[in-house]
């Protein structure tokens, strides 16, 4: 009985003090903003490689399925590309001289936020989801590719979400989807802004929130909300997604709504990282 | 000292199945939670010691995989083993609704756990929706792989007692 109760005494103590570390270490990286980089990189990247591999085998699995297509079914996806490919070529046409239309206005308007002046990296997708709470995914890039803290993550031409935590070969990036984000946004025809902020709720419908729309904005249905130079975090002008059911709040002052975002989070297998930090190296 | 790396190296395989190779498969569309497995049945099977121990690893796992506050999880994960290490020899172990109740009870603890402080804390309250939307396909999921994964740990647990008395006796 007195060792029984010994030993209950002696792995009290050990709680405690496990808890207030933990605590501690709660609190610490809360305070530097969740990066714990430095205490992470050495147990996580070994498990790397190995997500790499899964990843790996993921592809090679969905090859081997290309693969197993028919003649036939090869000969009519080929005439259908190559009329897609006309098509294609003629829209090219199109946008080139659009593109150099843009070049110049955007010169006249001395828009320099443009991102692909910034460099990216191209990374795969390796992990997605440890837990169905908050929406995050791993890349296989690290400190070793010059990935930092905050910088924005883009696929399909439209923002993914923002580096949350580094290491040497992976990084995890928090999605916009994820409850606990938002993004200052504005619409790019209208130029009114607004927030864009994550919500579990609506997870499942694919949409998100916009909210703290001005009550005067005239936001239509689809409309383009693009990243807005106020935010603290995200590059100006990254595509965010398309607004949606835009109405006045019951407090008469702002409105509110949904956006659909540009980015197929189901589907997601490559993304690209500007390599650059918001408010760093302003030169 | 056995038991201590083939229990690293199931945590270490849950950790990547859960993270990397659960969202490949088709049909499955809520990560099931596969290191609270590990941890009420460490737990219940072995006690309060190893169930902290080895709940308090789970956790810093699940932490190191995401990006949140490193702590977060661990705290959690860490009282949970040492909770269920109160349960330890309380009824039988090898019966696989053992691993469905526990399961149940703890993945209601860890979702509270999570909704109080990662969602009421910012305002966000509507917890019916949330129980619809993520809490229920987890916890169906989860139930689904602790029968699994609960039978294979109890194996392993039977066997490695087996050869924990063989090697004691061999010192005799």
């Amino acid at each position: 009985m007195k060792k029984k109760i010994k030993t209950l005494f002696k792995i009290k103590y050990v709680l405690l003090v496990l808890t207030i570390i933990l605590l501690g270490s709660i609190v610490l990286t809360y305070a530097r903003g969740g990066n714990l980089s430095t205490y992470k990189n050495g147990i996580v990247s070994i498990f790397s490689p190995v997500r790499n591999a899964v990843a790996g085998i993921r592809n090679a699995i969905n090859n081997s399925a290309e693969e197993k297509k028919s003649k036939e079914e090869l000969k009519a996806e080929n005439e259908e590309l190559r009329t897609e490919n006309e098509k294609l070529k003629s829209i090219i046409e199109k946008y080139q001289t659009d593109i150099y239309e843009l070049q110049e206005l955007k010169s006249l308007l001395d828009l320099s936020g443009e991102y692909s002046a910034y460099g990216t990296v191209a990374a795969n997708v390796i992990g997605k989801n440890t837990g169905n709470w908050i929406y995050e995914f791993t890349i296989d890039k690290g400190s070793d590719d010059g990935i930092e803290m905050y910088m924005n993550v883009v696929a399909d031409g439209g923002l993914a979400g923002l580096v949350t935590d580094v290491g040497k070969n992976y990084s995890v990036v928090t999605s916009i989807l994820a409850d606990d984000m938002n993004v200052a946004g504005i619409s790019s025809t209208t130029r009114d802004s607004c927030i864009v902020s994550g919500d579990l709720e609506l997870l499942e419908e694919g949409r998100i929130r916009i909210m703290y729309v001005h009550g005067d904005a005239d936001i239509k249905d689809y409309d383009r909300i693009v990243t807005s130079t106020t935010s603290n975090r995200y590059l100006p002008h990254i595509l965010i997604g398309y607004a949606h059911d835009i109405t006045m709040d019951n407090n008469e002052l702002t409105k509110s709504g949904y956006l659909v975002p540009a980015v197929d989070f189901q589907h997601l297998e490559y993304v690209m990282v500007i390599k650059h930090v918001k408010g760093k190296n302003k030169e | 000292m056995l038991r201590f790396f083939l229990s690293l190296i199931l945590i270490a395989l849950c950790t990547l199945f859960q993270g990397s190779v659960i969202s490949m498969i088709p049909y499955i569309n809520s990560t099931p939670n596969l290191l609270l497995i590990v941890t009420f049945s460490i737990g219940i099977l072995r006690g309060r010691d190893e169930g902290l121990l080895y709940g308090l690893l789970c956790g810093i796992a699940m932490d190191l995989v995401s990006g949140g506050y490193l702590g977060f999880y661990a705290l959690f994960y860490m009282y949970l083993g040492f909770g269920c290490g109160f349960l330890h020899q309380l009824f039988d172990v090898d019966v696989p609704l053992v691993a469905v109740i526990l399961t149940i009870l703890s993945e209601i603890l860890y979702h509270l756990y999570v909704f109080l402080f990662r969602f009421v804390i910012r305002g966000r309250l509507s917890i019916s929706s949330y129980i619809s939307s993520i809490i229920l396909p987890e916890m169906i999921f989860t139930i689904a792989f602790a029968i699994l994964l609960y039978g294979i740990i109890v194996a392993m647990n039977i066997a490695l007692e087996k050869y924990e008395q063989r090697s004691a006796l061999k010192f005799v």
